[in-house]
Order: C-alpha cells, then sequence, then structure tokens
C-alpha cells in the first residue's frame, strides 16, 4: 500500500513538472485557466449570435455549466492520450517504469489525479465568471464535492481504458483522446440535452457515467436537473446509477488493463519506438 | 537454484517481410554471483533475450526464470528484484535534474525518502557525476545520461542487474568509469548477479565470469573467455592494412586459411585472418602484391575472442 501511494504521488508530481516546469508557476497558472476559459468564452459568444442575449436563460446556464466542468473531463482525456506515447517514446521511460515493482495502474491513477487536480481550477474561475452572466446558482456543496471526488474515479477509468490502448498504437494517442473526449462531450449532456440525440444514442448515453456525472453537477450547482431525460430520475436514483456505471467502467477499465498490458508484452510493444 | 534460467527459449516477430526468429532454442544457466556475457553483434538476439528476462516481452516458445521465477507469469515477483540499463538511448525527463529522475525512479520502488538521498549521493561520487546532479537531464551529454541511467538501475539495489550495451557510444572513460563501478558493485555481495550484453570483446573479456556466443538468435559456445579462445589456440591471426581495395576471396585458397574478415577503410581495405600455417604468411603477401594492392601494415596476433566468433559465424562482431 506504501507503495502504491508512494507511486501515485510520485507520478503526480511528475505530472505536474511536465506540465508546468516550461515556465514561472504564476505564467503556467494564466495559462492553465486562460485556455478553457478562452473556450468558454467562445461558446458565450456563439450564444450570443444565436440568441440575441448573454444572460438569463435555462439554456445558457445549462451549456455554461456543462461546459465549464467539461474542461476537466477533456482536458484528462486529450492529455492522457498522449501519455503512453510519450513515455515510450519521447522520453524512453516506459519500460523502466513497466519492470518497477509499481503497478503501472498506480503510475497512471497518479498522472491523471494531477491533470484532474490542474483542470479544477478554470472550472472554479469560470463558477466566478458565472456571476457576471446571472447563472442562477443553487449550490449543495456536500452534493457537488462528493460529484467532483466519484468524477475524478471515474475520469480515472476512463483515462485508464484510454492508456491501456494506447500501449497498442504507434501514433494515434492524441486522435484516440480526442474520440474519447468528444463521444463525452456529444452524449453525456454537456451542451445537448439528451432528448434531441437520436434514441439509439439516448439509450447509449444512459450508460455512460459521465451522463450522470454531469447531471449531478447541475443539480449540485443550479439546483436541479432541466435536461428533459434526466430530470425524470430523482437525485438518489441518478446517484445509485452513477454508482453503478463507474463501477462497471473501473471493471472495464483493469480487464483492459490486464489484456492490454498481456498483448503489449506478447507483441514487444513497451518499447516501440516508432519515431513518430 | 540459478539466478538466471532458460530453457529452449523461442522468439519470433511477424513482420511485412515475413516471420523473423530472433531467437531459437536458446539454453542458459547463470548462477548467483555470476557476471554473465552475451557476446554477439547487432540483431543476434542479445537484447531481445534481456526483454523477455526483464518481463518486457513474453517468449513465442520455452521458459525464462529470474531468480526462480517464471517472466512470464510471474512478473510481479522478478520486478522488486531486477533492474536494467540500455546502451545507446536518451532516456529520462529532459525538464527534471538528475536528481529529481534518480528520486522519482527511487519511489517507483517504495524506497524512503532519506534512503534514496543517500543511495544517489554515494552512486555519484562512485560514478564520478557529483556536479551534474542539479543540472536538468536534457543539457547532460551522452555520457552524462549513462551515468544517470546506471545510477537509476543501481539506485534500488537489485539482486539482477541487466545491462544491455551499457558503454555503446560513450568514450574510453566514462566506459572505463562504468565497468570499474560494476565490478566493484558485484565484490560487495555474493549474491548480486549481472547479465552482460556486449559486442566489445575486450569488455566481454575484462569483466565476465563465462561468456555465450550468440548469432542469429542461437548460443553457439558458451564457456570462460579463457577456454573460448582454446577453440583457436592453434590458430593465430594476421591484421593487414592493404590499399588500394582489392578483391581478397582467392585468400581462401592458401592453405592454412581458416576464415577471413574484411572491413572497408578509407582507400584501401582491413583484413583479418585467421591462419594455422605460418609459412603461409609469404602466400598471403605475395597474392595481395601480385594483385597489384599494397601492404602499409601486418601484424600476427594471438586468438582474441573475435577469432573465436569469426572461426564459429564466419563473421565479425561489429
Amino acid at each position: 500500500m506504501s507503495r502504491f501511494i508512494s507511486t501515485v504521488k510520485t507520478a503526480m508530481w511528475l505530472d505536474y513538472q511536465i506540465a508546468s516546469n516550461w515556465t514561472k508557476p504564476l505564467t503556467f497558472f494564466t495559462y492553465n485557466i486562460a485556455k478553457p476559459v478562452g473556450a468558454s468564452l467562445l461558446l458565450l459568444a456563439m450564444y450570443y449570435v444565436v440568441t440575441g442575449k448573454i444572460v438569463g436563460s435555462m439554456a445558457l446556464s445549462f451549456i455554461y455549466i456543462g461546459n465549464a466542468f467539461y474542461m476537466i473531463l477533456g482536458q484528462v482525456m486529450m492529455d492522457l492520450g498522449w501519455l503512453v506515447h510519450e513515455d515510450r517514446e519521447h522520453y524512453q521511460t516506459l519500460k523502466y517504469i513497466m519492470i518497477s515493482p509499481s503497478s503501472y495502474y498506480s503510475y497512471l491513477i497518479g498522472r491523471s489525479a494531477a491533470r484532474f487536480l490542474l483542470s479544477i481550477f478554470p472550472a472554479i474561475f469560470l463558477l466566478l465568471l458565472g456571476f457576471i452572466i446571472h447563472i442562477p446558482y443553487n449550490f449543495n456543496y456536500p452534493l457537488l464535492l462528493f460529484t467532483i471526488l466519484f468524477g475524478w474515479i471515474f475520469m480515472v477509468s476512463a483515462g485508464m481504458l484510454l492508456n491501456t490502448i494506447t500501449l497498442l498504437t504507434a501514433r494515434y494517442g492524441g486522435s484516440i483522446g480526442e474520440t474519447f473526449a468528444g463521444i463525452f462531450y456529444l452524449l453525456s449532456g454537456v451542451i445537448f440535452p439528451l432528448s434531441v440525440l437520436p434514441s439509439f444514442l439516448t439509450k447509449f448515453a444512459l450508460f455512460l457515467p459521465s451522463t450522470y456525472w454531469f447531471s449531478l453537477i447541475r443539480r449540485s450547482v443550479l439546483g436541479m436537473e432541466t435536461d428533459p431525460v434526466l430530470s425524470q430520475l430523482s437525485l438518489q436514483s441518478t446517484l445509485i446509477l452513477f454508482a453503478i456505471t463507474t463501477a462497471y467502467f473501473i471493471t472495464l477499465s483493469l480487464s483492459f488493463y490486464f489484456s492490454m498490458d498481456y498483448l503489449a508484452r506478447r507483441r514487444g510493444a513497451l518499447e516501440m519506438i516508432t519515431t513518430y | 537454484m540459478y539466478a538466471i534460467e532458460v530453457r529452449n527459449l523461442w522468439r519470433t516477430f511477424k513482420t511485412r517481410d515475413g516471420v523473423v526468429e530472433a531467437l531459437r532454442d536458446v539454453n542458459l544457466k547463470i548462477k548467483k554471483g555470476e557476471l554473465f556475457g552475451l557476446l554477439g553483434p547487432n540483431g543476434a538476439g542479445k537484447t531481445t533475450l534481456i526483454r523477455i528476462l526483464t518481463t518486457l516481452l513474453l517468449p513465442t516458445k520455452g521458459e525464462a526464470y529470474v531468480w526462480g521465477y517464471s517472466t512470464a507469469t510471474e512478473e510481479r515477483k522478478i520486478r522488486p528484484i531486477i533492474n536494467m540499463v540500455s546502451g545507446g538511448e536518451y532516456s529520462g525527463y529532459g525538464l527534471l535534474t538528475v536528481k529529481e529522475n534518480l528520486w522519482m525512479f527511487s519511489q517507483f520502488y517504495g524506497i524512503p525518502g532519506k534512503v534514496a538521498k543517500r543511495r544517489i549521493e554515494y552512486l555519484a561520487r562512485r560514478l564520478k557525476f557529483e556536479d551534474i546532479l542539479n543540472k536538468k537531464v536534457r543539457n547532460l551529454s551522452t555520457g552524462q545520461r549513462q551515468k544517470m541511467n546506471v545510477a537509476r538501475a543501481f539506485l534500488t539495489d537489485p539482486k539482477v542487474i541487466f545491462l544491455d550495451e551499457p558503454t555503446l557510444g560513450l568514450d574510453v572513460e566514462v566506459a572505463r568509469v562504468i565497468r570499474d563501478f560494476v565490478k566493484e558493485w558485484l565484490l560487495e555481495n555474493d549474491e548480486r548477479t549481472v547479465l552482460l550484453t556486449t559486442h566489445y570483446m575486450h569488455e566481454a573479456e575484462e569483466l565476465c565470469d563465462r561468456i555465450a556466443i550468440i548469432n542469429e538468435g542461437r548460443i553457439i559456445a558458451l564457456d570462460t573467455s579463457d577456454n573460448l579462445k582454446k577453440l583457436v589456440s592453434r590458430e593465430f591471426s594476421l591484421v593487414l592494412r592493404i590499399h588500394p581495395k582489392i578483391n581478397i576471396s582467392w585468400i581462401n585458397k592458401i592453405e592454412g586459411v581458416q576464415k577471413y574478415l574484411t572491413r572497408e577503410e578509407e582507400n584501401g581495405l582491413r583484413v583479418r585472418i585467421i591462419m594455422s600455417r605460418e609459412e603461409s604468411i609469404a602466400d598471403v603477401v605475395d597474392g595481395i602484391i601480385k594483385h597489384g594492392a599494397k601492404i602499409s601494415y601486418l601484424k600476427k596476433e594471438e586468438p582474441t575472442l573475435e577469432d573465436v566468433f569469426l572461426k564459429l559465424t564466419g563473421r565479425g562482431l561489429e
């Protein structure tokens, strides 16, 4: 257990160093916030162009909050997409991490935890910015804290799934990360309510933990769920469904991890240098 | 129980051009406390064997054991007691300092912070890189980076260490520091075991208790350096430098010429001939002159491991 904690802590530290070491801490934190905030402001601008207003509607609150918290998920997915490739080909350290007694899984948990924590800052900044555009906040702080913490568990397992796939691929790491992020963006009720999706996609979305995570985020920040499909569920049901879907996501990612680890050892992919 | 045991090991790779047999029926037994060398040219299968023994690659057929544990199914028991160094690569996080890189890897082995710090300082002193501990890895020279990587592997105090061409591309001084360190490290504990792969014969001769010669995936000889050289004890080597380049395939027809190896040099050839008759030296010299070339260097040498390799395979190590 102590080795697990030590590995997670060290991997978090490493991830922070890799993300921030290129500049001074203040510049890094400004950049870390400015990038996702810029994307959200762009969304607001588009909303203004289409509707002619910038404050007051529930649709805007739905989009704004979904988008603010999607930054966490999207950032974790996209950054994790490159992690295996970077360690294997750029830093050439993957094999040395792999032959260490620490589980690579614990290393990935640490790396994704750091990205997750770094992504929370822009979300907080966007929440504060929300006061300016009159987002009707009705915070349920314990629920928000719970949702964020359990969201991390879900994102770690999704990140694991992503990384275990990239163990076997040579060049599509970034694209796989973006694909994962895109699927969650489209199907989890981030800015599109589930009711606008074709019915088979709505059914598929109900199997994703991210769907319930975003619903819980809205319930804890806005005090209600405005999505026509998800608003039919009580808070308790949403929590249970989130827990169940997260549990099977973890199971899925663990089984994928062990299968892909075996396949990577069989194919000799752990040291693959393609210079791509 | 052996430190390393390999039984009927095969490893094939499927490529677009077909199936490549990287290891073919390899058998090895390496005792605890031994510094065992694997000598062979590039592509002989040395690194593939190391990858299997370090649990990074599964064998196609056969079994491999480290400290009695199967590399295929008991990798979790093997990993805490092994480590490895590979030569000719640029591994490490360039944004971190040498000390930070080493500390980070120590944490993956669960080494307490204070112990790790003490070991890093000790290894930096022994490997002579104290002056670069706070330098970012991206600013290191090849030799400095390799010293750091050697320290990374020894930092965890492994029972079995795999050194895969550890001095490849290093200057003489850095290579000597690493070789001296490995020798001293082994002496500190009876059970520490080293598997060294190299294609530098002098390195294998200097360091190894026993040497296996590997070629095209097969172990073709295995013994101490002295015993291996006995395979060519009745022969000697004739080393010549001739210019311009000429075709010397006729040399094979001279009585007493066993094998020969040529290497192109500027404006000429370096030729190494294994011979069994001193009287035939004159025939070789005459033949070269008759074919219109001049001899700028000629030396009769005692047989080396390279001659053993040449005799066994008909090719050179480099």
